[in-house]
């Protein structure tokens, strides 16, 4: 897929965007005036040219979803502050600002273990994704 | 006309040198750039921080800004705790008063009420120790010390922490700890025989926030939104004292202007003049005396423009400062509740047990009322895993956050170069920590989370955000009794002056670990005494040096 950085930013491939990043996060659809302001937000956000290598990652992921979660985490490492990872930032954020999803950030109460179990478990998965992701990285990512 | 007075500024120290101007009578000027918050402070809705999460569906918009400038995709750098309505403090800083420098990242304001507008409130008096190295003493201070501290309204608790912050007449009761600060004073009661023979002491905080309703502000609802508006009125703000200031007829708070230099004319009159940033023309405003309280940088450039001393290179402090997220475990499962405020929930004094070390000072603050994604951004995980994570791990985050003092050396300093081509000057700044130090420093900083690390507190990594991340500077025009250039005398006159004052953190010789903020305003507060006495009786002005 080849797309100019003006296609790239069209509303509709961010909604696109959008909603793909948002299940990624929360595990379902966003409502639409979440997807509108994560289109808002770019031009404001994202003025500045994108890197190739940056740019390449977001193309990946848009056509193939599965390898979302092991970019993320991949970047997490290599690239903290890339583009991808700052889109995913803004959706965290936004979902994090509406109160549809606040159980997403409102911890519950747990017995110690339990909570222990959680945060190590979580902590854990998400190393394993890393791991994967580095590995991973330089085939996913070969400028387009 | 001639005011009596000119001040420069409206933060913590110009209208704590105006007060007791303005109560004997004089007629005072305040000249002052003056941003504010028209935008978000009418969208925050008077609830508390849960509520508005649960309910307001237009949170984000003052959450995260109209423009998103709430989320930062960067490196952390000064100032992170700016949220989007607090971000006026700083704005037109960048264009207006820009600084020059690798690895030195200054926050300043041209706001109403400075960089005090956004500040934690701390209020950490200085002992005859920190004084060392001042020309005045405690007992000179102390009558200011109590004059603000009454004027402001401060909470705090007679506890272990008293021979460190001495006492305070007025002092309200202390504020209500949440969960996460009283497991960890529960844990230090335990161990404090063992705390005290290493050197650690803990203690409630003394904050200028109120417990109880006190002239006509707060008291405290605990509705923990202290970051984002000032809905109770409870942490003071300079904004308060200069409404009142603004009651009196013989103030005048005159906006907008961005004072650029000052001139002192044969007879003693001073003319302070200024860009109208409406207007873009100049104007000039005439005193007896000039104050200047422009914030450090700020009266740091209108000093060397006006005394046409580009390229001089003047000395700059700044507290070192760290900070380190602990889990703390006894958290570990439990829902935070009860009251809650944002503001520091403990301080920390590490006092050496040999006297040559200096005293290192901290706070321990919780992590309720800013965002989880801001916390997450700083795992090195996929997001998906740094969401879950961060909800589970903010109820038992505690952040211990560590200033040390600063001494002038030789790799600290500024001076300031003209413009290019018209543009504004710039303040090129250097500043660099010697490595030893820098160790020496690490090692206080062990021992202090070895203590927390007892308490069941787990440090999980050690953070340096930058050299001005602490946002306390001071030390480019030191007040001594030696006859130095481009220092001030111990009233704070600016040497080779007659009638110019310096009345900010720029005449802090030496910065402990404490906040300067408390003792600017105090010493603030004895220079606009020390100027009713000149003004009433000019030869006074001859013994200034004793004052």
């Amino acid at each position: 897929m080849s797309l100019s950085t003006d296609a790239m930013d069209a509303p509709d491939s961010l909604k696109q965007e959008g909603e793909q990043i948002a299940r990624y996060l929360a595990g379902v659809s966003p409502p639409p005036d979440l997807l509108e302001r994560y289109v808002e937000a770019h031009a404001s956000l994202f003025r500045d040219a994108v890197h190739p290598a940056e740019r390449a990652a977001i193309l990946f992921v848009r056509q193939h979803a599965w390898a979302l979660p092991y970019m993320d985490a991949g970047l997490a490492l290599l690239r903290p502050h890339s583009r991808l990872r700052n889109k995913i930032l803004l959706m965290f954020a936004l979902l994090e600002t509406t109160p549809d999803f606040i159980d997403l950030f409102f911890a519950e109460s747990a017995s110690k273990p339990g909570a222990l179990f959680r945060m190590g478990k979580t902590a854990a998965k998400g190393l394993v994704y890393t791991v994967v992701g580095v590995a991973l990285y330089p085939f996913m990512v070969r400028v387009r | 006309m001639i005011a009596d007075v000119l001040i420069v500024g409206s933060g913590a120290s110009a209208v704590h040198a105006a007060c007791p101007l303005v109560a004997a009578g004089y007629s005072v000027r305040m000249l002052d750039f003056g941003n504010e918050d028209r935008e978000y402070a009418p969208l925050i809705p008077d609830r508390s921080f849960e509520e508005i999460r649960r309910t307001d569906r237009n949170q984000f918009r003052y959450f995260l800004g109209t423009h998103y400038e709430g989320i930062a995709l960067g490196p952390v750098r000064s100032g992170p705790q700016l949220t989007p309505p607090r971000q006026y403090v700083t704005k037109d800083t960048d264009e207006l008063t820009s600084t020059l420098s690798e690895e030195f990242f200054p926050l300043q304001s041209l706001a109403v009420g400075g960089l005090a507008s956004a500040w934690g409130a701390g209020v950490f008096p200085f002992t005859e120790e920190d004084l060392t190295d001042f020309p005045i003493s405690l007992k000179e201070l102390a009558v200011h010390y109590d004059a603000v501290a009454e004027r402001i309204g401060v909470s705090g608790q007679r506890d272990d922490l008293l021979p460190f912050y001495r006492d305070c007449a007025s002092m309200l009761p202390p504020l209500l700890n949440d969960a996460n600060a009283q497991t960890i004073l529960d844990r230090y009661a335990h161990r404090r025989a063992q705390c005290h023979a290493a050197g650690i002491f803990i203690g409630q905080p003394r904050v200028a926030a109120l417990s109880r309703r006190y002239r006509g502000r707060g008291p405290e609802r605990y509705l923990n939104m202290s970051f984002w508006g000032d809905l109770d009125r409870s942490v003071y703000r300079p904004r308060y004292t200069l409404a009142e200031l603004q009651a009196c007829p013989n103030f005048q708070y005159h906006r907008p202007l961005l004072v650029e230099r000052f001139r002192e004319q044969p007879d003693g009159v001073v003319e302070a003049t200024g860009i109208n940033p409406q207007t873009g023309g100049t104007e000039s405003h005439r005193g007896r005396k000039l104050v200047l309280a422009a914030g450090v940088l700020g009266t740091t450039r209108i000093v060397l423009r006006s005394l046409n001393r580009y390229g001089a290179f003047v000395p700059l402090l700044a507290n070192p400062y760290t900070y380190v997220p602990m889990l703390n475990l006894n958290m570990l499962g439990r829902t935070p509740s009860g009251p809650k405020h944002s503001l520091v929930q403990l301080c920390v004094v590490s006092a050496p047990r040999r006297a040559a070390q200096p005293l290192v000072h901290a706070h321990v603050h919780s992590y309720q009322s800013l965002l989880n994604f801001k916390l997450a951004k700083e795992f090195p995980l996929p997001y998906s895993a740094s969401l879950r994570l961060a909800k589970w791990l903010v109820p038992c985050l505690a952040i211990l956050a560590i200033d040390h003092e600063d001494r002038p050396g030789p790799g600290k300093y500024c001076r300031l170069q003209r413009g290019d081509a018209g543009g504004p000057d710039q303040l090129e700044i250097k500043y660099r920590l010697p490595d030893d130090l820098v160790r020496q420093q690490r090692r206080r900083e062990s021992v202090l989370l070895r203590e927390f690390l007892r308490f069941g507190c787990i440090p999980l990594r050690r953070i340096r955000p930058g050299y001005a991340a602490s946002v306390h500077y001071g030390g480019t025009f030191p007040m001594t009794q030696s006859d130095k250039e481009l220092t001030v005398d111990p009233s704070c006159r600016l040497r080779g002056t007659r009638s110019i004052y310096l009345a900010d953190g720029s005449v802090f010789p030496h910065l402990p670990a404490k906040g300067l903020t408390f003792t600017m305003m105090a010493n603030a507060n004895r220079i606009g005494t020390h100027l009713c006495h000149i003004l009433k009786d000019p030869c006074c002005e001859l013994s200034s040096a004793s004052v």
